[in-house]
């Protein structure tokens, strides 16, 4: 995402706007954006380009850890071929549901625009959620989609399980979506004492992928730190909707695995709304 | 040693700068070392013993090797790589290149020291554990000579990390854009800290001679492994860095004269 | 003594023109349009050793191009440059450390970091001997005003104070020749003036030979006896600004205000050349006339003689004036 393109999309959505011209807003968005990724070709093929790397040096990984075992064996209870689509399908979901909500908040405190958001009858929360959401039904649109057809003519991905475990699989990468938003704007919360958070953003970055299973299954990890990582949301993001796309998933669990996204999404929403409040009474303490 | 001074005067610059924020920089310290750290344990569950072994041959602890031997130059190359990072957009596009030429120094140089990644050195400290542990479960004892090369091929390693992104950067006084092609290399690196081998065919040979990654840390490493089918690539290190450096300040020349004859 | 020569000097750029709309912008992808733009186009002039002179014209002139070409940041495509007996983009790394240059628009100073830091950098870029650097210092900060300032990071201090600290980090290094591009641009009224009078004492008491370059011509009145008036490329005007004044062309006006009605189709018969008279009110005309072809005398007498005049003004034309006129028509 560019810069304008960023801060085209934040001062597009606003609550208080009729849908009407939201959307006109968006389509305005949407265009100026297509024909930004027109005029930087060049950033769309590499793109591109970088998504087959990431997904093909963890796809040798894998076939030189299954090269030393027989034929259709299974480590972990995965197959090869199980593996290789976790990887692919799991890299082509992160194409598009990653979010720059911390770093928009921290430009916000930086450049102290954030005073702008304590005036405006506007919930700043959701504000920046659904405006990171346009922008993944963008990346979608215009970006993962190329992405997804190359990475699966390259490598041999599996089709999903079933149509329901398909759809399970959007639902659930929708609330991996919403709960890594919440993530980040609660890492972007700590830019009001913090000032800058280049460091936290970064240590971040390996931690969600770590620990959302999107480098490996849980079923890797040792015990201790499985116990951990089952107890975070962050495998919401990655690890359960590819659960489902495999088809990993009995009935029996469906329930609760649904009860523990809205937990998880409830208890994020406050946490968020509780330091939002409090940065919030400060600021206004001491006059923005 | 003039110029020794003056860019270590550039660092110090720097780092008072980088120090204005000093909360911001511990995080960033510790974050980098998590990155770095990270991947480690990627490895570590991967290849547990029990489940996996190896990944096609490579033990852990050889693997684990190559990895933090990447670490090395890896980090020397990232403490100095910001500003190849973003330097179309913030020396073409936002025109902060004129001002470089408008000082008496070499134009490259500049652009390497005006900003640092000083919490990519925290990744010098991870790799060094990492090469001594897994050195140690190796058998590998360490001579002079042993150091030596190991600092050697570090530094070449970064030099060969340096000048591919410099020469991507010099592409971009051609080809205004603000992203550039760079960043599919970028992610090339971590073809780099794994074993060549597992790799297919043509991979193997893009990361000798093309865009020569596998000497940042595969090749170098074989030194201690005791793998003789590369000693060749493996002392023949120092000799690509040396090559990558002359054609990346040849395209960084050709780039520079491009940029004054177009302005931007 | 010339400091700057510049003789036939030209810069060509090959532009890509984007087309418009997304069917343009898919067009481009497979073919680029391309023109080639005449930035400056054999422009000659000289310029002697303590001259203050202002190089202006509209935006898109070339104005920047030619700056570029002088401080050694753009190669010429044709034509010679001389400053200081050096080759500016040949002798480039030799060259700027006898020049300084000071963008409006952008700092040179390290953002976060006290200004001190950032001069004592300099110092040693510009391989400046200790004693020196600190006489020097001390110099420019009591001429600028710069104690209160010298250890603020950069990104505290308000756009006139950074630009005073910018200048002075132009002059660390005690240049010969100093280009300004828009030194004043976005200050206010009070740090306008300082900045002006900054100037006019590096200019006569450092012997600093100044270029300057801006849009607010009340400055080039103000501290320049010299322009250059630069438009598509080429220079349409370079002498005395006060010369200016007395181009062919250049209307002088009188305001006349009479006791009764104004006599207008009267007056109109009286001349036959050169004269212009608008109805301002209805006892008040103006008249605006070419010195060149009636003189101001005539003129007066002529109007005088037989009307009662409650009031009169000669005004000269303002500068801006005369140079949109000049923009707009060129010199006759």
């Amino acid at each position: 995402m560019n810069a304008e393109a960023m801060s085209a999309a934040k001062s597009a959505v606003s609550f208080d706007r009729s849908l009407k011209s939201d959307l006109r807003i968006y389509w305005g968005f949407i265009r100026n954006g297509f024909l930004n990724m027109l005029a930087y070709r060049l950033r769309y093929v590499t793109g591109i380009l970088t998504y087959l790397l990431l997904v093909s040096v963890q796809f040798f990984i894998w076939q030189g850890v299954y090269s030393d075992s027989v034929e259709g064996a299974s480590i972990n209870g995965y197959s090869l071929s199980e593996m290789i689509t976790y990887v692919a399908v799991g890299w082509i979901a992160r194409s598009f549901y990653h979010s720059n909500i911390d770093y928009e908040i921290s430009d916000l405190v930086r450049t102290g625009q954030i005073g702008i958001y304590l005036i405006r009858p506007v919930n700043f929360q959701l504000m920046l959620i659904f405006n990171s959401m346009g922008e993944s039904l963008f990346r979608i649109a215009c970006f993962s989609w190329p992405i997804a057809l190359t990475i699966l003519f390259v490598f041999p991905v599996q089709l999903p399980a079933s149509a329901a475990a398909f759809f399970m699989f959007c639902f659930s990468t929708l609330v991996g979506f919403v709960v890594l938003a919440q993530f980040n704007f609660l890492i972007g919360m700590l830019a009001f004492p913090l000032k800058s958070i280049q460091g936290v953003m970064r240590a971040k970055y390996f931690i969600i992928q770590l620990l959302s299973g999107l480098l490996l299954p849980l079923a890797f990890f040792p015990d201790w730190f499985r116990w951990i990582v089952e107890v975070l949301p962050f495998k919401l993001i990655s690890y359960v909707p590819l659960q489902f796309y495999l088809g990993k998933v009995e009935s029996s669990e469906v329930a609760e695995i649904l009860l523990t996204q809205a937990a998880w999404i409830g208890i994020l929403w406050f946490a968020g709304r509780y330091f939002w409040m409090r940065a919030f009474s400060r600021l206004t303490l001491q006059g923005g | 040693m003039k110029a020794f001074r003056l860019y270590s005067a550039y660092f110090a610059q720097f780092l008072k700068s980088r120090l204005a924020y000093k909360g911001d920089f511990i995080a960033s310290l510790i974050g980098t070392a998590f990155i770095g750290a990270g991947g480690l344990l990627f490895i570590v569950f991967l290849i547990d013993g029990e489940s996996v072994k190896a990944i096609k041959g490579w033990t852990r602890s050889e693997v684990l090797f190559i990895y933090g031997y990447s670490l090395l130059a890896t980090a020397i190359f990232s403490t100095l790589a910001p500003n190849l990072y973003n330097f179309a957009d913030r020396y073409i596009i936002q025109g902060e290149f004129d001002r470089v030429l408008l000082r008496p120094l070499n134009s490259l140089c500049q652009v390497l020291f005006e900003s640092f990644n000083l919490e990519s050195l925290a990744n010098i400290f991870v790799g060094l554990g990492v090469v001594l542990y897994a050195g140690g479960q190796l058998g590998i004892t360490l001579s002079v000579i042993d150091v030596v090369w190991l600092l050697v091929s570090a530094l070449s390693g970064a030099v060969i990390l340096l000048s591919v992104f410099v020469f991507l950067c010099s592409l971009s006084f051609h080809w205004e854009d603000k992203v550039g092609i760079a960043p599919p290399f970028y992610n090339m690196i971590n073809f780099g800290r794994y074993p060549l081998p597992i790799f297919n065919n043509l991979i193997q040979f893009v990361l000798s001679w093309v865009v020569p990654f596998g000497f940042v840390a595969f090749y170098p490493a074989t030194h201690f492994l005791g793998r003789e089918e590369f000693r060749a690539y493996c002392y023949g290190t120092p000799l690509m860095a040396l090559a990558c450096l002359m054609v990346a300040s040849v395209g960084w020349q050709f780039g520079v004269s491009r940029y004054s004859s177009t302005g931007n | 003594m010339s400091v700057i020569e510049v003789e036939n000097l030209s810069k060509e750029f090959r532009v890509f023109s984007r087309r418009e709309g997304v069917g343009g912008a898919f067009r481009d992808l497979f073919q680029r349009e391309y023109r080639t733009l005449k930035a400056v186009d054999e422009i000659s002039f000289s310029v002697e050793k303590g001259e203050l002179l202002g190089y202006i014209g509209p935006n898109g002139a070339g104005k920047s191009t030619s700056i570029k070409m002088l401080t050694g940041i753009l190669k010429p495509t044709g034509g010679k440059m001389e400053v200081l007996g050096y080759h500016p983009f040949r002798d480039r790394k030799a060259y700027t450390k006898h020049i300084g240059v000071v963008f409006g628009q952008r700092t040179q100073l390290w953002w976060d970091i006290a200004v001190i830091e950032s001069f004592s950098l300099l110092s040693r870029i510009y391989e400046i001997p200790k004693d020196e650097y600190k006489e020097r210092l001390g110099k420019l900060t009591e001429i600028l005003d710069l104690k209160e300032l010298l250890h603020t990071p950069v990104r505290k201090l308000s756009l006139g104070q950074r630009l005073r600290c910018d200048l002075a980090s132009s002059l660390i290094h005690d240049p010969k020749v100093l280009f300004l591009d828009e030194p004043t641009i976005g200050l206010d009224a009070v740090a306008k003036d300082s900045m002006r009078s900054f100037l006019r004492t590096i200019n006569r008491d450092f012997g600093v030979t100044i270029i300057l370059t801006t849009h607010d011509l009340k400055e080039i009145e103000e501290l320049c006896r010299r322009i250059i008036v630069i438009d598509h490329g080429h220079i349409i005007y370079d002498g005395d600004l006060k010369n200016i004044r007395k181009l062919p062309g250049m209307c002088k006006q009188v305001s006349v205000e009479f006791v009764a009605a104004a006599p207008l189709e009267e007056l109109s018969s009286k001349f036959t050349t050169g004269v212009k008279f608008t109805q301002e009110s209805e006892r008040s005309v103006v008249v605006d006339y070419d010195p060149e072809k009636i003189s101001t005398v005539e003129l007066v007498k002529n109007v005088l003689t037989g009307y009662e005049i409650a009031d009169l003004k000669i005004t000269e034309p303002d500068i801006e004036e005369i140079v949109m006129k000049i923009y707009r028509d060129g010199v006759a």
